[in-house]
């Protein structure tokens, strides 16, 4: 594909306009085997869509219309057609698949960690079939694909690395050290930083992606379990799920700035727009909705049980 | 994505840690009649748990700060595992600590972290309420029943029942 239509896509999402088929936040709930499909801009629930056993990653295309949700314990992935709110395929890809994220060439292709085989499965989305299973470090969870620079970055937890792996060829351009038990990682809207927040010593790293130095390392709360990203990189937000909170970061430095108290276990955390956070509460099964200019919680709503949803859930 | 792989990956399968699997949690909480200082007379000190707690056998190491280890023997099991201390803040009678070496035989998780906490209930009595985030012992996809997602949830549910009613019954008010 050439840069021209990755330009497109990359000037859509910075000028924010919203996809063709509303705003959907899609939210696995792992204890009760069902995901849930939640309209932001009404705050009210759209669909309840039972799906096997013990859901929890959700990777959603560019154009808001499919949302695709890993399985671990059943090494399945489940297409969720969001325009039908109806699912629309099964696919069985093995192993323990966790983090998903899409890529969109000349066919719909998905890119999953697989937390027992230490790889990365490459499935060909349109056809429901594993293509490839690429070698990655130990117990790999997050991870973030650039389109420009044509690469992909995987958190390895159990080894405490990140790979990096070109996007299109079945190679390895290097590893960064991060902290201890990297879990989830984001990349700056410009593909220029990769956050990574660590479990077990509890930190976030930044790294320059050319060359691949970690340029900053900061302490969150406990058991930081997701980030999001500032789309004007202004800002980094941190969930603590051992404390029940959120921590702001400044981008530049990595000072904190604050934290805002939500409810128990916080897990995935992700923008509503760009004054507005949503939060999946793991313990308490209830969502937060967090206003960033006011740094508190304005609201809690009701989930299912185990609501989690491991990367970006809410769609473009 | 035409070329195949670097390495096939087939036989590698569940080496990997806790995570994988679905993570399970309890809460248990029992009202006990006396000041939040006196239970906390009884639960503050980290490495005592021995003295209270009906399932432990022996409870060695150091301290009760953040970083603080103890190393724990089961009754009727061989073996110990090890909690490690994460947070402890006497004033609001608040602590948490993680499994930081398991032993499925001990207790049939892979990973814990839990959370007690004592907070002043209406009538004057204060409540404590333990709770845990935790995996099972087997993390792969086909566990037997002893290390299942239920064996782990009823070992856990038991520890922190009897825990909290032997807390109870050994606070002087």
């Amino acid at each position: 594909m050439g840069a021209l239509r990755y330009l497109l896509l990359l000037g859509l999402c910075f000028t924010g306009l919203a996809n063709a088929y509303g705003r959907i936040a899609v939210i696995p709930q792992q204890a009760e085997d069902t995901v849930l499909l939640f309209d932001t801009d009404t705050n009210k629930n759209l669909a309840l869509l039972q799906v096997a056993r013990a859901p929890v990653g959700v990777g959603i295309s560019e154009n808001g219309k499919f949302a695709y949700i890993t399985h671990p314990e059943r090494g399945l992935v489940t297409e969720i057609d969001l325009v039908a709110k109806k699912i629309s395929k099964t696919i069985f890809v093995g192993g323990q698949p966790f983090g998903i994220q899409l890529h969109q060439t000349w066919r719909r292709m998905l890119f999953i960690t697989d937390w027992s085989r230490n790889a990365l499965v490459v499935v060909d989305a349109e056809r429901g079939l594993v293509v490839d299973l690429l070698a990655v470090g130990q117990a790999p969870a997050g991870i973030a694909i650039d389109p420009v620079k044509k690469r992909i970055y995987t958190a390895n937890r159990e080894d405490n690395t990140v790979s990096v792996l070109d996007l299109f060829k079945p190679r390895q351009y290097g590893l960064i050290e991060t902290g201890k038990g990297p879990y989830a990682l984001a990349l700056s809207p410009d593909g220029a930083t990769l956050f990574v927040a660590s479990v077990q010593d509890s930190t976030l790293t930044a790294s320059d992606t050319d060359p691949l130095l970690e340029k900053g390392r900061a302490e969150t709360g406990g058991y930081p379990y997701a980030i999001a990203i500032a789309e004007d990189m202004s800002a980094v937000y941190v969930s603590n799920q051992g404390d029940d909170t959120i921590s702001r970061f400044s981008y530049a430095d990595l000072t904190e700035q604050g934290r805002i108290a939500v409810g128990k276990s916080p897990e995935a955390i992700d923008f509503i727009d760009r004054d507005t956070l949503l939060v999946t509460n793991w313990f308490s099964d209830d969502l937060s909705i967090v206003d960033l200019a006011a740094a508190k919680e304005t609201r809690r709503i009701p989930a299912g049980k185990g609501a989690r949803a491991f990367g970006r859930f809410i769609s473009p | 994505m035409k070329k195949y792989v670097f390495i096939l990956l087939w036989l590698c399968q569940g080496i990997a840690g806790a995570h994988g699997p679905t993570p399970q949690k309890i809460e248990e909480r029992v009202k006990i009649n006396a000041t939040q200082e006196a239970v906390w007379a009884v639960l503050g000190d980290f490495q005592a748990i021995a003295e209270w707690h009906p399932l432990i056998a022996g409870a060695e190491g150091e301290g009760s700060q953040t970083g603080a280890e103890r190393t724990l023997r089961i009754k009727g099991r061989d073996g110990v595992i090890i909690e490690s201390l994460d947070e402890y803040e006497p004033d609001d009678y608040f602590l948490a600590y993680r499994l930081l070496q398991e032993d499925i035989n001990v207790i049939p998780v892979s990973f814990y972290t839990m959370k007690i906490e004592l907070s002043a209930a209406d009538d004057g009595m204060t409540e404590a309420v333990w709770s845990a985030r935790f995996y099972r012992a087997d993390t792969g996809n086909y566990p037997p029943p002893e290390f299942s997602d239920e064996a782990a949830v009823k070992a856990l549910e038991d520890f922190a029942r009897q825990g909290l009613a032997a807390l109870k019954a050994a606070v002087r008010p």
